[in-house]
């Protein structure tokens, strides 16, 4: 729920219209960086097991792993958003938050309720006063 | 309709949520025993010791695959609703034009009514 009094700081601000993806992105941030210190503990564990020395670049390096892991997920990701956001403009799953007939339906009462108006315009300006309308 | 101040059970008020983290509680608790299966047969072959703290533990694969999803998820759901603010996809559910649409006819209609009803007043 929006709150009514403006927040006094610009950070408040910030917060107040952009806190959604702040907070996400932190989110982000802050499992990215984990996940980069726990992969090179599971990687160096792995190495080290195999009698390597774990590096950070070099042909068995760190990067490759932690690259392939990282690129793995997003791919999937970037491709999961993709496929919702076309699907979700051709197909509808009634009902669904993430379905348009909702907004469809929406737009079919306002045609209706403009019709309506339309009506009632006519007849009011009909009816004899000739106070100026306000259209925008 | 159902509003939040119906007077209804949890089930209906946050069913969405409960459903969505109970099937997140499953499939969490069958990543950790299906990861430690692959784990302790990894660490059989290196014959390497079994363990779930310490340097070469088990915390540390776990950590690692769970993290990594999550970072890629958070990274999604981020990059969604960031792009949608400033991006279009004519027709989409997820695209704002829609609602944008919708918005700018619910107020030429209250301009309207209100002419009409300040003329009738």
């Amino acid at each position: 729920m929006a709150r009514r009094d403006e927040p006094a700081t610009e950070l408040g601000r910030l917060w107040k219209n952009y806190g959604l993806s702040i907070a996400l992105f932190s989110m982000f941030a802050v499992t990215f960086v984990l996940h980069t210190a726990t992969g090179w503990m599971q990687y160096s564990s792995e190495q080290t097991s195999h009698g390597e020395t774990p590096t950070i670049f070099g042909d068995s390096g760190y990067v490759w792993y932690w690259s392939e892991w990282t690129l793995q997920n997003w791919q999937s990701e970037f491709l999961e958003l993709g496929v919702i956001v076309v699907l979700s403009s051709v197909l509808i799953h009634k009902g669904s938050a993430e379905s348009k007939d909702s907004d469809d339906e929406i737009k079919q009462m306002l045609t209706k309720i403009e019709g309506q108006l339309d009506g009632l315009e006519s007849k009011s300006s009909k009816s004899g006063s000739k106070s100026s309308k306000s259209k925008g | 309709m159902i509003t939040p101040r119906s007077p209804r059970g949890v089930m209906t008020l946050r069913g969405l949520s409960i459903a969505c983290f109970v099937l997140y509680a499953i499939a969490q608790l069958g990543a950790a025993i299906a990861g430690w299966m692959e784990y302790i047969d990894e660490q059989r072959q290196h014959g390497s010791p079994i363990e779930v703290f310490g340097s070469d533990g088990y915390v540390w694969t776990f950590l690692e695959q769970t993290l990594q999803n999550w970072q890629s998820e958070f990274l999604a759901l981020g990059a969604i609703v960031a792009l949608t603010a400033v991006l279009l996809h004519l027709g989409s559910k997820h695209s704002r034009e829609s609602q944008d649409e919708a918005q700018q006819r619910v107020k030429a209609i209250q301009r309207r009514v209100a002419a009409l009803t300040g003329k009738e007043a």
